[in-house]
């Protein structure tokens, strides 16, 4: 992409090409994916025996086992706690966009035998002292938290169907809308549909990023103090009052 | 994506036009960008006691990454076990062209029904050298904690060689270091965000945590520390 740098290189007269540029440009600026959370499962087929659904996380030693929508102690680093009000000061009237997005690959010497959800839940109620003792981990006085999520909301779920194929990577997207999530904690969950085949080898990674759609207006303050005729030019939508201008700059 | 359309007059904007959009975009339109997202419990998951409290920094990584650091001479050094390295930051400020970069913290914080009764520090810990596993502690043997083959030449001495550890100043970098208080018990947790910090010198940096107190032993604290980046203007 060009350099904003490049825009100081422009002649004295502007073409309407080199304006397009330039929009193309600060279309790309805005039109931004800011990555949240990431985890994967490394033995997807082993798995399947202490849980049907799984929190995935960066480290692959940090395995959570989600036993009757509960989980003990989840990977910090695999949850997100979304405050729409955090981007929302930044996007303006721009559209918020959560994209999910998760590779399989399978191998070994037989199909998996089981199609996987990957979705993104909700953390229901509040944190507490963990009571249960469906811990995977081999704790000693380590389950310590507890946290109670949503049912697997089906309707934002990616699906990698089961294949007849050994070999496969398959890799799916999909666009979450945001305005429906309420602030809270969330995580990237996978299921299963079927118990895997034995001699089956699959892991899973999956993102969650946040995407920042462009906004065909132009940004106020070019055109401060044109008015008049050219007042059609300034922003149709929304308020930008609320940008970071005061931001501490030196 | 779609054009603007009001392009069709060509010339209506000056190259000082264009200049105040760049700024505009530079100063005012910049998301903060996570860079390095950390986290850890207060309590080691497999010994159920705290790794935070007074004389230790945590280093943060994983749950099962995270390494308590018992610090003397004024430097940190890692457990035996070097998973620390893969949780390490470089900053460079010299790699966002003429523009500063800034920095924060972001912090998401969850706690169990016990009170945690301690408040925490976060900072960047300068990653400096590798010493090896016999300079202090106890030494470890290679072959009770991996198959793998001794280093070639060393025969089977393992314990000359022993776990390479990563070692540090053990003060934070001064300005970066962000004081959070624990979040209520039983509750949704607390997100808190710093306000902006410079950008240090260039080198490798470890986050660490420290605690002012010793946490109350039922209690536990869910930790998440995101290193935020956003560019400035040109200097």
């Amino acid at each position: 992409m060009t350099r904003v740098s490049d825009f100081k290189q422009y002649p004295d007269t502007l073409l309407p090409e080199e304006l397009n540029n330039i929009q193309d440009d600060y279309g790309r600026l805005y039109e931004n994916l800011f990555p949240l959370i990431n985890g994967s499962l490394i033995h997807v087929e082993a798995n399947y025996q202490f849980a049907r659904s799984w929190i995935l996380t960066p480290d692959p030693r940090d395995l959570c086992p989600v036993v009757a929508q509960n989980s003990v102690n989840p990977p910090p680093e695999a949850l997100l706690y979304w405050d729409p009000a955090e981007w929302g000061e930044i996007a303006g009237d721009r559209e918020l966009k959560w994209v999910l997005r998760s590779t399989l690959i399978t191998g070994g010497t037989a199909p998996l035998d089981s199609s996987l959800f990957v979705n993104v839940r909700r953390m229901e109620g509040d944190w507490h002292t963990a009571s249960l003792v469906d811990s995977y981990l081999p704790a000693v006085g380590g389950e310590t938290l507890q946290t109670f999520w949503e049912p697997p909301p089906g309707a934002i779920a990616l699906i990698h169907a089961a294949s007849s194929s050994v070999q496969t990577i398959n890799m799916q997207q999909f666009d979450i809308n945001v305005t429906t999530r309420p602030a809270g904690w969330y995580s990237i969950f996978l299921g299963y549909s079927a118990p895997p085949d034995p001699d089956a080898r699959a892991m899973v990674f999956a993102n969650l990023m946040l995407r920042m759609e462009s906004r065909p207006a132009f940004p106020y303050g070019v055109l401060k103090g044109r008015g008049g005729k050219y007042n059609y030019l300034r922003p149709k939508y929304g308020d930008y009052s609320n940008l970071r201008r005061d931001d501490p700059i030196t | 994506m779609a054009r603007f359309k009001t392009f069709r007059h060509g010339g209506l904007f000056s190259p000082h036009d264009v200049n105040q959009l760049t700024a505009d975009i530079l100063n005012s339109l910049k998301p903060w960008r996570t860079i390095k997202t950390v986290g850890s419990y207060s309590k080691d998951p497999f010994s159920g006691t705290h790794r935070l409290g007074p004389g230790q920094i945590l280093m943060l990584g994983s749950n099962q990454s995270s390494v308590p650091i018992q610090f003397a001479n004024g430097m940190w050094e890692t457990d035996p076990v070097g998973y620390s390295l893969p949780w390490m930051t470089f900053l460079d400020p010299q790699s966002y062209g003429g523009r500063l970069g800034r920095l924060r913290w972001r912090i998401q914080l969850a706690c169990n029904d016990t009170p945690f009764g301690a408040n925490l520090t976060f900072g960047l810990f300068g990653a400096s050298s590798v010493v090896h596993a016999q300079t202090s502690g106890a030494v470890i043997s290679r072959s009770t904690t991996t198959s793998e083959a001794p280093p070639p030449g060393n025969g089977n001495n393992d314990e000359i060689y022993g776990w390479p550890r990563l070692q540090g100043v053990a003060v934070s970098v001064p300005g970066s270091g962000f004081a959070v208080a624990a979040p209520p018990p039983g509750a949704q947790g607390s997100l808190s965000v710093s306000t902006v910090m410079s950008m240090p010198a260039q080198a490798q940096y470890m986050i660490g945590v420290t605690a002012n107190t010793a946490p109350a032993a039922n209690s536990d604290l869910l930790i998440r520390a995101d290193l935020q980046f956003r560019t400035e203007r040109y200097q």
